[in-house]
């Protein structure tokens, strides 16, 4: 085994989620490699430190305020969603989930590609604290696939609008698509603009669960 | 999950107790004649519980909310980092598994249900809010621990030891902190609240392989911004 699958598989040994022939394929490499045995250890010391965190303390009466929040909702008193689970998405991350949808996309993606450009030059990014967005793009949902297949950085091309400010990430987080991103139905051009994949043509990246098979974008 | 073959080692077990397990600490508060009433309910699943809330039951709803309150803020706190907002946050998942009871399906387990909502409403708050509120950055908070590792390994009784807890926790609050959303939410479900490979592809809606390269990802980062202390940290 290589130190390069060594290192993907040390999360799933640790969770015990290995067959036992791949089990004793790393344990034989751990035992002669100090490098990945000294990983395995830190590994080890970080899930120690969040297994450790004490569970949050809801505080005294919250049964209580439950079920007076409750009164107040039967009451008519108290506002909630007719849907007990869904996330509230933003505009970027509504048209992703339409577009992910098989039979919108050979039908509807230019269309919806201009649309999504216009949108993102209006709005000019996004207030939800970068916690749903791109860190780079400030793009709801238009997520790290965007870099992972554009091998120039707009920002240094020096490209005008609504791109000019955006950086990629560090090259690790391009390291191993997996398969989210092949879901993602726009990217950039040569130009910074966005435009739908299948107008670029097809591109292979590595897929993320086994670096010795490719896979392909075709849309 | 395909099961272990590994013996006994140090490692982190892969299945965490289930959710629906009886907590011994569920009657702990109650008054002596609710504790007789709620014993059998204790001893009940979450999803026969559920059935009994369908049917009108609020001692058995009472049930439910002792046995996943401490959970369910936990989740909630850390993802938004803001102790009094997730208990308000955690009331409100509960209020909506009650309000939508009727929409539960049993075929589903329900402590997946409802760490959906609440890592759904979790999110929202912060697409809500711009600022996170009172999170330190890690940098200045390694710094203000000086010898961290010595620190950090520091387990000792009293309350020394307590203050030192806390600052561990603001410490690796910080870090989870720093990392992108997604891999925030997998290591919380995972390393945190302990839930199964399974279980987060259910609560997040993604694919098993995606949940175990985000894990990885997420634990590895982490790593690295934990390395000065994790260094000295010694392993369990």
């Amino acid at each position: 085994m290589k130190c390069s699958e060594a290192k993907r598989r040390l999360s799933e040994y640790l969770d015990r989620d290995l067959t036992f022939e791949e089990e004793e394929r790393l344990r034989t490499h751990l035992g002669m490699c100090k490098e990945c045995a000294d990983e395995e250890e830190q590994l080890q010391c970080l899930l120690g430190l969040l297994h450790d965190l004490p569970e949050t303390d809801p505080g005294e009466g919250f049964l209580a305020a439950v079920q007076a929040r409750i009164a107040e909702a039967e009451a008519g008193q108290l506002e909630v969603a007719d849907e007990p689970v869904r996330e509230s998405l933003s505009v970027g991350e509504w048209l992703r989930e339409a577009l992910a949808s098989a039979w919108l996309r050979p039908a509807m993606g230019a269309a919806f590609g201009l649309g999504v450009g216009l949108l993102i030059g209006f709005s000019g990014g996004s207030d939800d604290g970068g916690a749903m967005t791109n860190p780079g793009t400030g793009m709801p949902g238009m997520a790290d696939n965007v870099e992972a297949v554009s091998d120039r950085n707009p920002a240094d091309a020096g490209v005008d609008g609504p791109f000019a400010d955006l950086e990629l990430p560090d090259s690790d987080d391009q390291e191993g698509l997996d398969e989210e991103y092949l879901l993602e139905p726009y990217m950039l051009d040569q130009e910074g603009q966005l435009v739908p994949r299948g107008s670029i043509g097809q591109r292979t990246v590595q897929s993320d669960r086994d670096s010795q098979s490719d896979v392909v974008i075709t849309f | 999950m395909s099961p272990s073959k590994s013996g006994q080692d140090s490692r982190t077990p892969a299945e965490p107790a289930p959710e629906s397990r009886v907590n011994a600490d569920e009657t702990r508060d109650m008054p002596a004649a609710e504790q007789n009433d709620s014993l059998s309910l204790t001893e009940l699943p979450d999803e026969d519980l559920m059935e009994k809330i369908v049917e009108g039951s609020e001692a058995a709803f009472a049930q439910l909310v002792r046995r996943y309150q401490g959970k369910v803020t936990n989740l909630v706190h850390r993802f938004i980092y803001d102790r009094d907002r997730a208990a308000e946050i955690a009331q409100e998942v509960f209020l909506r598994v009650y309000l939508h009871r009727k929409r539960y399906r049993r075929s589903g387990r329900f402590s997946t249900w409802i760490y959906t909502i609440a890592a759904n409403l979790a999110k929202n708050e912060i697409r809500r809010k711009s600022r996170l509120k009172g999170v330190m950055s890690l940098d200045s908070l390694l710094e203000a621990t000086g010898d961290s590792g010595a620190f950090l390994a520091d387990k000792r009784p009293g309350p020394e030891s307590a203050a030192h807890q806390h600052q561990v926790e603001e410490i690796v609050m910080a870090a989870i902190h720093k990392l992108p959303m997604k891999y925030r939410e997998v290591i919380l479900l995972r390393d945190v609240q302990q839930l199964t490979y399974e279980e987060i592809e259910l609560v997040l809606s993604i694919p098993g392989g995606t949940v175990r390269s985000r894990i990885n990802r997420a634990r590895n980062q982490l790593k690295e911004m934990l390395e000065p202390v994790l260094k000295r940290r010694p392993a369990k």
